[in-house]
């Protein structure tokens, strides 16, 4: 993508918000969580591949359908998904999401992020994966650990983030690769703490693969 | 404001993964995240300050509340010992 394609984008989702790497996969000795790391069935520079691509073009309307209530139940008490997919930031920066806040405690949410912003606007090369893959090798994110989603083996995911920030909101954001070139994040902010937050997280990654393979 | 807090660390996980190559979107972003950090930190502060106030007054109240019972209990015996 040419720069002057990614910056007014960029300009546009910050705007909207203001009113208020591809070498080793670098899989972290120590650790939040530590499932089984993925099997790559296949890799473009390190990266893992996404053998069966998945179709989300339905649920970009509403997101809240990827994730069902009895799912999250098992996390806590959640109100209703509040969709967010037709906003600036939502459209420009963000994509299409969805979060649960928690019913005692707003600050517990869970959230699925369907990431067409960086398909669209982020060059061929570094779209999906590729991107985290890369942010890491440049070090703008200092900690990413590839996972196995159960009962997902063929989709790759990662968590990836900030050691501080994961620690300090005790969050956690599953990267999944649903595409060579589009991610689905699902994320647990305000967990008890980032561990448990990394295991929530990838549970709803499974509920979400497990919606999106029905559907396709 | 949590709300809020959560839209402004979804907006830096969207800048999480490299868009681009060139040194001049590299640097936009980093900017970006910085922008969005001292946000955050700005959102929160205000908060903090927020709550602050808003027990002070709360206490002011409380003050204001109990004097007016004193007066008011002192009016009653200055009545009755009137009678």
């Amino acid at each position: 993508m040419a720069p002057k394609k990614l910056v007014p984008a960029l300009l546009t989702g910050l705007l909207g918000l203001s009113i208020a790497a591809c070498s080793d996969p670098s899989v972290e000795k120590d650790a939040i969580p530590t499932p089984a790391p993925s099997s790559e069935p296949g890799s473009s520079n390190g990266v893992p591949q996404v053998s069966r691509p998945l179709d989300a073009s339905s649920f970009l309307e509403d997101p809240c359908k990827l994730v069902d209530n009895q799912t999250l139940s098992a996390f806590g008490e959640f109100e209703e998904g509040e969709p967010d997919v037709d906003s600036n930031h939502a459209q420009k920066l963000i994509g299409p999401t969805c979060v649960w806040y928690g019913k005692q405690d707003v600050g517990r949410a869970v959230s699925v992020i369907i990431d067409t912003p960086h398909q669209k606007y982020a060059q061929p090369h570094l779209r999906g994966l590729a991107g985290v893959y890369a942010s890491k090798e440049s070090g703008s994110l200092d900690y990413l650990q590839a996972v196995e989603i159960d009962s997902h083996p063929g989709y790759p995911a990662v968590i990836a983030g900030n050691r501080k920030d994961m620690e300090e909101g005790n969050r956690c954001v599953v990267y999944v690769g649903i595409a060579d070139d589009l991610t689905i994040k699902t994320s647990l902010d305000g967990g008890r703490d980032p561990e448990e937050a990394c295991q929530v997280a990838q549970k709803v990654a499974a509920a979400v693969l497990d919606t999106l393979k029905q559907a396709n | 404001m949590k709300q809020r807090e959560l839209l402004i660390r979804k907006a830096i996980d969207a800048l999480s993964g490299k868009f681009s190559d060139d040194d001049y979107s590299k640097v936009y972003v980093r900017d970006a995240i910085y922008s969005l950090n001292a946000l955050k930190e700005l959102n929160m502060s205000a908060s903090e300050y927020a709550q602050r106030y808003s027990q002070k007054i709360s206490s002011a109240m409380d003050l204001k509340m109990a004097d007016d019972t004193d007066a008011g209990t002192w009016f009653d015996k200055v009545g009755n010992s009137v009678d």
